[in-house]
Order: C-alpha cells, then sequence, then structure tokens
C-alpha cells in the first residue's frame, strides 16, 4: 500500500478487513459444493474401507432411527457403485454450477431465456431433456427394477396385440388367437418378460450418467488441454498439441473392444474409455478460441493487476470460451448415447445393464411380431439426440457475447 | 533531484523479439527515471518502442520470442530478478496500468464491478462487501455518474469515456505507486479526453502517485507532463522538463514532431520518409535518413552520446558535440521545411 493515503480515500478500515476470514470470501457455489460433495466423499470412502459391512451398517441405522420403511422409499438400499458417487457428483456440480449461477444472475438468464426461446425446436428440446432428466433422476426411486419373468415374455402394449402363438401366457384378455395388451404392461414386455416402460425409465438413469460422467471428463481434460496451451504456447503448447494429435489418431474402438474381450464389458468401462479418447476435437476447438482470447488486451489488463496464470486462464480465458465449450459439449454428448445404443445392439455392451441400447438389442430377434420393444427406446433414443443437437444450436446463438457487443458497436 | 528519489529507474532497457525474419529490436538502450508523484510522458510516433519499454518495464512483454535485458528498478528493487510471485506482488500492488482502448481492455463477460472488486481481492483478503463499496467509491471518483448502479453495468452498456473512467478506476482500486497509461486518451474524442486528463491530474495529487503516460500527442504532453522523454524507433532523442522541451526542442525530430502540431490556418505535411527498417537500423543517428541537417558524422557508429545542453535536458544529436555549430539545428526551427511537399508517415 502506498505510504501517504489522502482522507477523501480513508473510509476503508485495512487492517479489521485484512483480518477476517478466507472461507467467508467462498462463492455461495463453492460452499454448497463442499457441502455437498464432502459426505458424498465420505461415504465413498467408507464404502471402500468397509466393504460387506455397509449394507449391515445402513440397515441398523434405518432400524435405529425407525426409518427402515422410508429409508427404503427414498432408495437409500440402493447399492451405489464407484459410477453412482460420480454421477451424483456430476449433478451437484450441474446445479451449482449451471442452474444456482442462472438463479443469482436473473438479469443475465431472463436475457439468455429471451434469445433461446426465439428457437422454438430449442425450447421443445429442453422441455424434453428436462422430463428425461427428471425421469432419469426420480424414476428408478419409483419404478421398480423389471425383473424378468418368463411367463410374461413379449406381452404386447396397452391396446395392442399379439398372436398366442408367440407367447406363454396373457396377462390380458386372450380371444380368438390374439393377445390384448393389459395396463399392467402399458408398453408391452421383452422376450425375457421384463416391463419395457421400467426398462425404459431405468435406462433413462442410465443415459443420464453417460451424458453427465462423459461430458464431465471431457469437458475437465478439454478445457485444461485447450486453455492452457492456448494461453502458455511455446513448448507447452506444442507438447499438449501434439497430444491431442495422438488421442485424435487412437483406434478407440479398437481399444475397447480389447479391453472389453479381457475384463468384460461394463457401463464405466465404456464411459471411461470412450471419454478419455474423445475431448481431443473439443481441445482444439477450444484452443483455437481461447488463442483469441488471449490476445486480448483485457488479459494483460488483468496480469498487470497482479492475476496468477491459474486465475487468468480460469477467471478470464475459460468464460470467454464458454459458449463455445458449452455449445460443442452439448453436441458431443449424443455422439456417446448413439455408440452406447450401436455397441448393445453389437452385443458388445453389458447384457446386464438395463440401458435404452440394450433393450433395443433386446428385441433384435422379435422384431416380426413384438416391434414394440424396439419401436419405444428406439424413438425416445431418436428425440433425445435431436434435443441435444437442438439444444447446442441455440445455446451457441444464446451464449455468445462476442456476437452481441459486435452488432452492437 | 538526486538518483535516490526516484521511484522508477530504467537502466539500459532493451526489448528484442526473435521474427522469422530475423531478430527485431524494438526498444533499444533506453534510460529513464520517475520521480515521486511526478508524470513522465514518453512521445514519439507509432511505432517508435513507447508501447513496448511500458510493456517491458511490467514484464507484459512475451518471453520468448521476446527477450528484455536491462535494469527496472522500482522503489530499489530489481523488477527483472523477481520471481513470478514477487513480481504479481508488484503488479497491482505498486504498478497498475490504463491501456489505449477500453473497449478492449475489459472483459465482456464480467460487470465493470466485478472486474474492479477482483484487482483488489487478487492481493487482499476483502470480503465482498466492502470491495464492493470500496468500488462504488472509486467509481464515484473517477467521476462515473449514478455509480452504485452503473457497479453491475457490463462493458457493452458504457460509453467509451465511461469505460477508461471504470478502467482508470480498476487500476487505481489497488492504490498504486506508479500508474503506466497507455495512450489513455487515444480513443476517446476530444472533450472526453480532456476530461479524462483532468481526472488523471486530480486523481495524481490526491493519491501521490506517479504516472508513465505514453502518447503521440504533443497536445495531451503539454497538458500533462512534468518530463517528457521523446523516443524515435527504440532509441530516446531527447528528454527534459516539458517546459523546456516546448520552449527549446533542440533535436530535429522533437522539432519535426512540434511542426506536426495541428494548428489553425498552418498546414502540417507530417514528417517525410517512414520509420527505419527495425531489423536493420541505419547506421549513426536513427533519425539521420529523416533529417533535414543530416551530415555524414549522422550516419556512422553509433545513435550519438546524450548531451546534457542545459540542466536536465539532454539530447542525442551530434550538432550539440563539441566541435559542431548547434545553432545549425537551433535555429533552423519552424520556417526551414515549409518546402517538403511529400507526405510522409504521419502520425496516427
Amino acid at each position: 500500500m502506498a505510504t501517504e493515503q489522502p482522507d477523501t480515500f480513508d473510509e476503508v478500515n485495512w487492517e479489521s478487513v485484512r483480518s477476517s476470514s478466507g472461507i467467508v470470501n467462498l462463492a455461495l457455489k463453492t460452499k454448497l459444493m463442499l457441502i455437498t460433495t464432502l459426505p458424498l466423499l465420505a461415504l465413498w470412502l467408507y464404502d471402500r474401507v468397509a466393504v460387506g459391512q455397509r449394507e449391515k451398517t445402513f440397515v441398523q441405522l434405518g432400524k435405529d432411527l425407525g426409518l427402515s420403511g422410508p429409508f427404503e422409499t427414498l432408495g437409500l438400499t440402493w447399492n451405489p457403485a464407484g459410477l453412482d458417487y460420480i454421477f451424483i457428483f456430476t449433478i451437484f456440480l450441474f446445479a451449482f454450477y449451471m442452474i444456482l449461477p442462472l438463479y443469482e444472475n436473473p438479469r443475465m438468464t431472463r436475457y439468455y431465456w429471451k434469445e433461446f426461446k426465439r428457437n422454438r425446436p430449442a425450447v421443445v428440446s429442453l422441455v424434453w431433456l428436462a422430463f428425461v432428466f427428471v425421469v432419469g433422476i426420480i424414476g428408478p426411486l419409483f419404478i421398480d427394477k423389471p425383473e424378468p419373468d418368463i411367463l410374461k415374455s413379449f406381452q404386447p402394449p396397452v391396446y395392442a396385440t399379439v398372436d398366442t402363438a408367440n407367447i406363454v401366457q396373457c396377462v390380458g384378455e386372450a380371444s380368438g388367437g390374439t393377445c390384448q395388451g393389459t395396463w399392467q404392461h402399458p408398453l408391452g414386455t421383452t422376450g425375457s418378460g421384463r416391463d419395457v416402460l421400467a426398462f425404459m425409465v431405468h435406462g433413462t438413469t442410465i443415459t443420464m450418467k453417460i451424458a453427465f460422467i462423459t461430458t464431465l471428463i471431457v469437458a475437465l481434460i478439454g478445457i485444461s488441454v485447450g486453455t492452457i496451451s492456448a494461453y502458455s504456447g511455446g513448448w507447452v503448447d506444442e507438447t499438449l498439441m501434439r497430444m491431442t494429435d495422438i488421442v485424435l489418431a487412437f483406434p478407440t474402438l479398437i481399444f475397447f473392444l480389447m479391453i472389453t474381450y479381457i475384463y468384460g464389458a461394463s457401463l464405466g468401462l465404456f464411459i471411461v474409455i470412450f471419454a478419455t479418447f474423445a475431448w481431443g476435437g473439443a481441445a482444439r476447438y477450444i484452443r483455437s478460441k481461447a488463442l483469441s482470447v488471449a490476445e486480448e488486451e483485457f488479459i494483460d489488463a488483468t496480469r498487470i493487476s497482479g492475476a496468477s496464470r491459474y486465475r487468468v486462464v480460469r477467471r478470464h480465458i475459460v468464460p470467454n470460451t464458454a459458449s463455445s465449450i458449452i455449445t460443442n459439449l452439448t453436441l458431443l454428448v449424443p455422439g456417446f448415447l448413439l455408440a452406447e445404443a450401436q455397441l448393445s445392439f453389437l452385443g458388445l455392451g453389458d447384457a446386464g445393464l438395463l440401458s435404452w441400447g440394450q433393450l433395443i438389442a433386446s428385441g433384435r430377434s422379435s422384431l416380426e411380431y413384438a416391434p414394440w420393444i424396439i419401436l419405444a427406446p428406439g424413438f425416445i433414443l431418436f428425440f433425445t439426440i435431436l434435443a441435444f443437437n437442438f439444444l447446442g444450436d441455440a445455446l451457441l446463438d444464446a451464449l455468445n457475447p462476442e456476437a452481441e457487443s459486435e452488432a452492437e458497436k | 533531484m538526486s538518483v535516490n528519489d526516484n521511484l522508477l529507474e530504467v537502466k539500459n532497457l532493451t526489448t528484442e523479439f526473435r521474427t522469422d525474419n530475423g531478430m527485431l529490436t524494438a526498444v533499444d538502450a533506453v534510460d529513464f527515471s520517475i520521480g515521486e508523484g511526478e508524470t513522465v510522458c514518453i512521445v514519439g510516433e507509432s511505432g517508435s518502442g513507447k508501447t513496448v519499454a511500458t510493456e517491458s518495464i511490467t514484464g507484459l512483454v512475451k518471453e520468448p520470442p521476446g527477450k528484455v535485458s536491462g535494469t527496472v528498478e522500482l522503489e530499489g528493487k530489481d523488477l527483472q530478478s523477481m520471481n513470478k510471485k514477487e513480481l504479481r506482488q508488484v503488479r497491482g500492488d505498486n504498478i497498475a496500468h490504463i491501456f489505449q482502448n477500453p473497449q478492449e481492455a475489459m472483459n465482456h463477460c464480467y460487470s465493470i464491478g466485478w472486474q474492479i472488486t477482483e484487482a483488489l481481492q487478487v492481493h487482499q483478503d476483502v470480503p465482498d462487501d466492502e470491495a464492493r463499496k470500496r468500488g462504488i467509491d472509486l467509481l464515484e471518483r473517477v467521476g462515473l455518474a449514478n455509480a452504485s448502479a452503473r457497479f453491475d453495468d457490463y462493458p457493452h452498456e458504457l460509453s467509451g469515456g465511461q469505460k477508461q473512467r471504470a478502467m482508470i478506476a480498476m487500476a487505481l482500486v489497488g492504490n498504486p505507486d506508479l500508474l503506466i497509461a497507455d495512450e489513455p486518451t487515444t480513443a476517446l474524442d476530444v472533450t472526453v479526453q480532456a476530461q479524462i486528463l483532468k481526472l488523471l491530474n486530480e486523481l495524481q495529487e490526491d493519491y501521490g502517485m506517479s504516472i508513465l503516460f505514453v502518447t503521440h500527442d504533443l497536445g495531451v504532453v503539454a497538458e500533462i507532463a512534468d518530463r517528457v522523454v521523446v523516443m524515435y524507433a527504440g532509441k530516446v532523442m531527447e528528454r527534459g522538463d516539458v517546459f523546456d522541451i516546448f520552449e527549446e526542442p533542440s533535436h530535429p525530430y522533437t522539432q519535426a514532431l512540434m511542426e506536426c502540431i495541428p494548428d489553425k490556418g498552418r498546414e502540417t505535411d507530417g514528417i517525410p520518409g517512414t520509420l527505419p527498417n527495425p531489423y536493420n537500423t541505419p547506421d549513426g543517428c536513427r533519425f539521420a535518413p529523416r533529417c533535414d541537417h543530416a551530415n555524414e558524422d549522422c550516419t556512422i557508429g553509433d545513435q550519438p552520446e546524450e548531451i546534457e545542453i542545459e540542466r536536465n535536458h539532454e539530447v542525442s544529436c551530434v550538432y550539440y558535440q563539441s566541435g559542431y555549430d548547434s545553432s545549425v539545428v537551433r535555429d533552423s526551427e519552424l520556417e526551414s521545411d515549409s518546402s517538403s511537399t511529400e507526405m510522409g508517415a504521419t502520425d496516427d
């Protein structure tokens, strides 16, 4: 601080100001994130340490508190695996770093919404994705996992019929050689007798997991590599970009098949392998945007105010490339969803997984007389992917402050 | 003023850039100093290395391709030998910078209030509400009307002059000892320009800070400077008190610059010729190829030593060395070169 400070400016008592604690200055979103993530982390660690005892602990806890019943309705007996923890973590991230800032800054939100709603298909898409999101989060809590029941195989959807020759037993009314669908299975059942609707609800969760976790991984690596490489330049840039080249040239599918062959297919494996080799395009795209931002004078202005390299990248370069990042990631998600469905259809996925892809795959051989097994998830998958694409397109228009300020000039 | 009183002491500052065409020397062995509470103007036409010189002081020049040598001492501490952390501390705490184009020097993603408080909170653990209060006070001080409402405005919602005021607030929030102003009025219209200069003068008195002011506009220099450093092609041509420079411009280049000040009823032709090729600077005086008085001695050896022609007034011209008649350049001003018709590199 300067030695002489005139009275006109001495209203702030710097000593008292400086002694205040640092945690007060944390943004609300960071606080909320810490509050929610730390218990999650603790739970995960406990899970790791006390393998086998955890179930008992929960049951005991439920008994002690007299909450066994409500606990179960809340889905707390559900057995979280590693992937579930990451999924919950990404949802926290999404809530506190996407939704909360929109709520905290209603003026910008109104502005974005004004821009966004010009695009009608995108609004419909947003509603659809919100629906998918909600179903994916809370659906499994209300709808049980569909259990196979061979006696109930190939039950038709409500108002539809199927030839009794193809089924073992008809749940609804059978007359004249055809079986009527019932409300018990509104969308029919699969060949193994699983309820299609319940299957799809659980499949929605899987879809959400794929969308959120891959986005997290791709965003983390892609944004870091892209912005750091653009801002640093020199050998850092060179190294990171050659790494990106390698990742882009990597035969991910073959690698995935090889790993699947050795360890068996699982959703976690699919997500990790496909996401860790998918950030190349995003990193390159983000770098190209960040390069032009890094040349801007306000970056110099920030450096001259003493900001660290991390701060410049995190607070100034990333937000200024955010529109490209969000758009790019939104358009990347459908690729993963499609890839999962395709691999499942080819029988290269985890057959025990309740994903839309597996549902489609299970209807493969009975398409002739039980098309509902493929049609229902097929349409849902189609609309979801279409919705992501429309959304990405509309976000590009709505979130681009540069285009806006240029138009004003 | 003794050397020890100086806030900033720049010695032998040289900045080179490695380019595809070879080494480019943008600033060549420049010395200058700034005392406490003093305003020093660096003047010169575009491309003479003024901006690079200021950027070299604060370490904004990217290395590589840039290469800065020489010493820059702020309050006796050498900035060049500091590590990144110390340098970050100096930036913002001791030195602040305002830029030519406030449009580009602001982040459009954040409100001006956010950016002002950021500059403060980078260094000091100040709670948000205190930072906000101080930010609003500052905005009021720099003359932004309705500051508390404007605090949450985004840069695109402000006019050019308002933005420059906000930029100044951003620079001042850390209460710097030295403010580097790189052509802060060039992008503004004349009336706003005058207001900003007046504001800077007032703020300097309030805060007792020093200002390093970079400009090509001698009108602005007359307005604000205590001392002037005239730069050309990376070299210092002349330096001295603002009155000496205006009363008695002694280097032919300074005289030529004075000629370029637009005035009622007088046409200005600019200075004939262009800046020398920075990859291959001419021998002798840098200005010799465009100088009306150049003789063969002007084109050999190095840039002439700076000669102190009166107290605190130094000129780098052979005509002031012993054995030359300095009246050749002294008396020639203002009437000799009305004949030149060729339009040269006019100052923008």
